[in-house]
């Protein structure tokens, strides 16, 4: 019997994000008490690091560890999205009223576990790779909601979270189960192939849906989003960034190359999957847009807009080809900049304001205009509004929907986008024409990773909506690359 | 140095960065050392790149420099390219030298207002603007200079936006070029559904190869094009909002009549001659209004009181001109006036400038006076370009205003070229009304004459050297060759084909000895002109007064600009805001209002309702979950 071999070279960047996870914990058990920097320094670095050698390795196609471990353009892509998330997160974490107290070298080494486990999702060749990679990321993402452990509201949305997550885990894990036993392989290319042969039409879509309903909780689809904006109002501000952009690209690209795999099969049974996919779509981007409308709190207001966002992504897939893959690329690259970079001028008005209630946003335009300026330029872009980067975005998923005929989605899709509006209207109202409740206070104070961090966002909401075609090469060439044109 | 052709454009970019985001840190000093450092740099640029080109054969002068793909959409591309060719290089030298010398004057003209860095930034954000459209190579690109043009103009005429007429003046200036910009956007808009393409070169040529003379199509996108120039280089009928335009500081009226802005109009026209030369009907149109305005603006200057409003005016006629020579087919001469035209234009204004400068905001000629011994640089300086607008041999316009009126009689006969003789006459008549007016007789104003710092004397001697000699570059009577319209003609070769061609063939030796007496009786028409000014207001000052009570109806036609504006007025402008006001009491606050309140309301009812199912029980969000999973496979399985 052959000992399994393993090609390292194609591990690298999770590697590096994994020693690192494992660095800062021993430097913060070893080191002095004014540790705090250095373990900041040290997460950034090696997210850093790790991005450079995924980006260098971009466009290798190989799998390992007998096929379980499967890298190609399309998922390197996805890691970039991931990477450049726990990066951004990273920097913008110093502000956070929640934790800054609290000691934070298991916070990042928690956020560095949650990003490699991620990671290995996103490569998962077979289900087993797909169950560890999703349980390595999901549990310390449990713990991160929850890390404010002073905080009441923190708690709730951790066990909240951990509870429901071990709920939908269970019947993810139920779904795969049906899948092996009808194809007697764990491995999603050999399903792919057997399911075509089964001729087993009902029990593959009975699978199937299980399975489906167990990964929409990750992806935060409507009806499964209940979690959502309990677990983000009450998480650490960063976290919620980092859960709005990473767990959810997560569950969608499993989904996408669960497709892909699945496609040849699912056509051969004559499954319809879109049909099923367009109506979650449909709900999400109403349910997420709607409820949205009333909220008070802030926080709780991007957490609605994250859910009505993943609508929008699955129109992409819902087009069930490859420019629609594209066009999901582009969108989460442009969703990643927007959907952080809000998240992060919450995180810092929160920290001098002690809450992320609209009231807290009350004359931020006189106390701190550049703050103000760029939270504009990310609610703008995240409602779609031309030159930002947002419309890119949409502009190339409502296309994908038009060419492909799906009216009903690109209607929905644009009406809600028009109802977005307003609620990111009312954050913009009380920042630029309210008054503030205390006329004197001081410009909110901001560490100087967040202010890095925010121009560094606010330039690529800016610049990818002027100037797109590098993203869109890029996320044209990967597709393509994957899919073999 | 054409590889780094970029740099034009970059350097003023780059002086609007540097002051927005350090100039109010660094002070004033840093702000005009940036602003004129990187138009001066720019300018030294484009030199670089002139030479380049003069140093290829003539025929390879054509260098195009892809920066980036703008934007990709199916088979739609549109690429971000600069296009150096004679014409654009020629043109990048004239907005730059000028824009150069008029930022050194401001320094000076602008030294005491509060606005300094936001004025300079503006500044730089026109030049770039305007090299933007010079240099882009394709229709989009010189979309985006066009418009950016249009936006700078207006923030500059508002410059001073607390007071009234000054913001009018902006927005009147913003609106009148967007009637125009919508012609030439629906232009554009046509090239590209005919081409499928907005390329210059690639529609040039298809356009060339594909239409036969007199093609309605092709008629029909001249004409909305030149509906742009009209628009943007205030010809009839949208002139309008130039003359309102001089509530601006005055170097930028300098920088719009002379460098930027208005000039967009003909090197557009001149720029799409491969379109126009197909169209016989576009050329009369485009001639024929270009003749219009150049007699009619003319006619308006004679009587205007305000300084700079009969210079105003004067931009208005010069620039009838240039589109004349373009319609007759002449697109060099007329490129080769607005070059001219640039240096004395841009140096009247600076005078002008001066002048109001040193009598602390006066603009009104009668009550100027006697001011040569006062402010000599700027009385010499505004006689050199008064002789050379008028057309006084040897000076700069006298070669290129002659040889647009001997295109013209050569073209299209003595009737049309007698008209444009009149206007040559009454340009002369006005101008030197005004230099008699201010420099000349006694003084009619009160208090001290502030003496101009070095900043502005110099930009105006620079100004003066290149009016007086600026010309030779295309005298062929004195050296046998016109370099300007040599240098041009790669650009213009498809021109000769279509328009009267075989005129120039047909005995040389005989024209030569015409043209020469043609250039005796232009200068002769500007002398008289000169002359009547002399009588009217030196010798006999009286003289005008008489007329006036005797032609007094037609006096007050003139003086009231043809009550054009009141016509507009009545006949656009009103009708316009009563239909608006009608709509938003009726249509909006009733229909749309309600609509939109309505759907906001059902959207909150809707939310409150649904927020409803959010219970914060984990047992809820877990049945929720169930019901979802069941849902799915119910749809599935039951279907």
């Amino acid at each position: 019997m052959s000992f399994v071999s393993v090609d390292f070279g194609l591990l690298v960047p999770e590697l590096v994000v994994l020693s690192a996870a494992f660095l800062v914990l021993v430097v913060d058990l070893l080191g002095s008490r004014q540790r705090g920097a250095s373990l900041w320094w040290l997460t950034l670095c090696g997210l850093g690091l790790a991005l450079l050698l995924a980006a260098r390795g971009w466009n290798l196609s190989a799998s390992t560890l007998s096929g379980t471990f499967v890298l190609d353009p399309f998922v390197s892509t996805v890691k970039l999205v991931f990477l450049l998330s726990a990066f951004l997160v990273t920097l913008t974490t110093l502000d956070c009223r929640l934790i800054s107290r609290l000691s934070l070298g298991e916070y990042y080494s928690l956020l560095l576990f949650a990003t490699f486990g991620f990671m290995v999702l996103a490569s998962a060749g077979d289900l087993i790779m797909i169950f560890i990679g999703l349980e390595m990321a999901s549990i310390p993402c449990y713990i991160l909601a929850g890390y404010a452990f002073e905080d009441v509201k923190s708690n709730e949305a951790g066990i909240k979270y951990f509870l429901l997550g071990a709920f939908s885990s269970a019947i993810l894990l139920y779904g795969m189960s049906f899948l092996y036993g009808l194809c007697g392989s764990t491995f999603l290319s050999e399903i792919g192939f057997s399911i075509g042969q089964s001729g087993q039409k009902l029990l593959v879509m009975g699978a199937f849906g299980v399975f489906l309903a167990g990964l929409t909780f990750k992806m935060t689809v409507v009806p499964f989003h209940m979690w959502v904006p309990d677990t983000y109002e009450g998480s650490p501000t960063p976290v919620a960034a980092f859960f709005s952009v990473v767990s959810k690209t997560a569950g969608l690209v499993v989904l996408i190359r669960i497709l892909a795999y699945f496609k040849q099969g699912f056509l051969a049974l004559e499954v319809d999957w879109t049909q099923v996919l367009s109506i979650l779509s449909v709900l999400t981007m109403v349910v997420g847009t709607v409820i949205g409308v009333v909220q008070t709190n802030v926080k709780r207001l991007l957490a609605y807009s994250s859910i009505a966002h993943v609508g929008y992504l699955l129109i992409g897939l819902c087009a069930g080809t490859s420019a629609g893959i594209d066009s999901i690329v582009i969108y989460l690259f442009v969703y990643l900049f927007m959907s952080i970079g809000a998240f992060a001028v919450v995180t810092a008005v929160s920290r001098a304001e002690g809450g992320e209630e609209l009231a807290n946003f009350r004359g931020l335009n006189r106390r701190s205009p550049l703050l103000a300026a760029s939270m504009a330029v990310f609610l703008i872009s995240l409602t779609g509004i031309p030159p930002l980067a947002g419309f890119i975005g949409k502009f190339f998923i409502f296309a994908v929907a038009i060419e492909e005929k799906l009216y009903t989605l690109a209607i929905v899709g644009v009406l809600t986008s028009v109802v977005s509006l307003f609620y990111y209207c009312k954050i913009l109202k009380a920042m630029y024409f309210a008054e503030a409740e205390d006329p004197g206070a001081a410009p909110v104070a901001v560490s100087p990773g967040m202010r890095v961090g925010l121009v560094l966002m606010s330039f690529f909401t800016l610049a990818l909506g002027l100037y797109p075609v590098p993203l869109v090469e890029m996320a044209r060439s990967a597709v393509r690359l994957w899919l073999g044109s | 140095m054409l590889e780094h052709a970029w740099l034009i454009l970059a350097l003023p970019l780059a002086g609007v960065a540097g002051n927005i985001f350090l100039g109010g840190r660094l002070g004033r000093r840093f702000v005009s050392a940036l602003s004129c450092g990187v138009v001066g740099l720019s300018f030294v640029v484009s030199v670089a790149c002139f030479l380049e080109l003069l140093a290829m054969q003539p025929a390879q002068r054509h260098f195009e420099r892809h920066i980036f793909t703008w934007f990709l959409s199916g088979s739609f591309k549109v690429e971000g390219t600069l296009l150096l060719d004679p014409l654009s290089v020629l043109m990048t030298l004239v907005v730059s030298g000028v824009a150069f010398l008029i930022h050194v004057y401001s320094t000076g003209y602008m030294a005491g207002d509060s606005g300094y860095r936001r004025y300079f930034t503006y500044l730089n954000l026109f030049t770039f603007s305007m090299l933007t459209l010079v240099l882009g190579g394709n229709f989009l690109v010189l979309y985006v200079g066009w418009e950016a043009v249009g936006l700078c103009s207006y923030l500059l005429i508002g410059f001073w936006f607390q007071k009234k007429p000054a913001a009018d003046a902006g927005r009147k200036a913003f609106i009148v070029n967007r009637i125009g910009d919508f012609g030439f956007a629906l232009g554009i808009l046509l090239i590209f559904r005919t081409f499928g393409t907005l390329e210059f070169g690639e529609v040039f040529s298809g356009a060339e190869r594909l239409f036969p003379s007199g093609s309605t199509l092709i008629t029909g996108i001249a004409l909305l094009l030149f509906a742009g120039a009209t628009g943007k280089s205030a010809q009839i009928p949208l002139y309008t909002w130039l003359p309102d335009a001089m509530e601006g500081p005055t170097p930028v009226s300098a920088l719009i009549h002379a460098a930027t802005m208005v000039t967009a109009g003909v090197y557009m026209v001149a720029r799409c001659s491969a379109l126009f030369v197909l169209s016989p009907l576009a050329l009369a149109v485009v001639a024929i209004v270009g003749l219009a305005t150049a007699v009619y603006a003319a006619s308006i200057g004679l009587v205007q009181n305000d300084l700079k409003r009969v210079l105003a005016y004067s931009t208005i006629s010069q620039l009838g001109y240039m589109f004349l020579a373009c319609g007759v087919g002449a697109f060099a001469v007329g490129i080769f006036h607005l070059m001219t035209h640039a240096f004395f234009k841009a140096l009247l204004f600076l005078v002008a400038g001066a002048v109001i400068h040193a009598l602390a905001g006066e603009q009104d000629i009668t009550k100027m006076g006697g001011l040569r011994s006062k402010l000599p640089v700027s009385y010499w300086s505004f006689l050199i370009a008064a002789l050379a607008i008028a057309g006084v041999f040897p000076f700069a316009g006298f070669f290129s205003k002659d040889e647009i009126l001997w295109e013209t009689l050569l073209r299209r006969g003595p009737l049309v070229w007698a008209l444009g003789a009149v206007g040559a006459l009454m340009t002369a008549f006005y101008m030197f009304r005004l230099l008699f007016l201010v420099f000349h007789g006694t003084a009619r104003h009160e208090g001290h004459v502030h003496a101009p710092p070095f900043s502005i004397k110099l930009p105006l001697v620079c100004l003066a050297v290149l009016s007086a000699v600026g010309g030779l570059v295309g005298a062929p009577l004195l050296f046998g060759r016109h370099f300007v319209k040599e240098f041009l003609s790669p650009v213009f070769r498809h021109v000769n084909g279509h328009v009267a061609a075989g005129t120039h063939e047909a005995g040389a030796g005989h024209f030569v000895v015409s043209e020469l007496s043609m250039a005796v009786v232009s200068v002769s028409i500007a002398v008289l002109g000169i002359v009547l000014a002399y009588r009217f207001y030196v010798i006999s000052p009286d003289v005008p007064q008489r007329l006036k009570e005797r032609f007094a109806r037609l006096y007050s036609i003139l003086f009231n600009k043809y009550y054009v504006d009141e016509i507009y007025d009545t006949l656009f402008v009103r009708p316009l805001v009563s239909f608006a006001t009608a709509l938003w009491r009726h249509v909006d606050a009733l229909i749309i209002d309600g609509a939109v309140n309505g759907s906001a309301f059902l959207v909150e009812t809707a939310s409150k309702v649904s927020r409803r199912l959010q219970t914060g029980g984990v047992q809820n969000y877990a049945l929720s979950i169930v019901v979802g999973a069941i849902a799915i496979l119910a749809f599935w399985l039951l279907r």
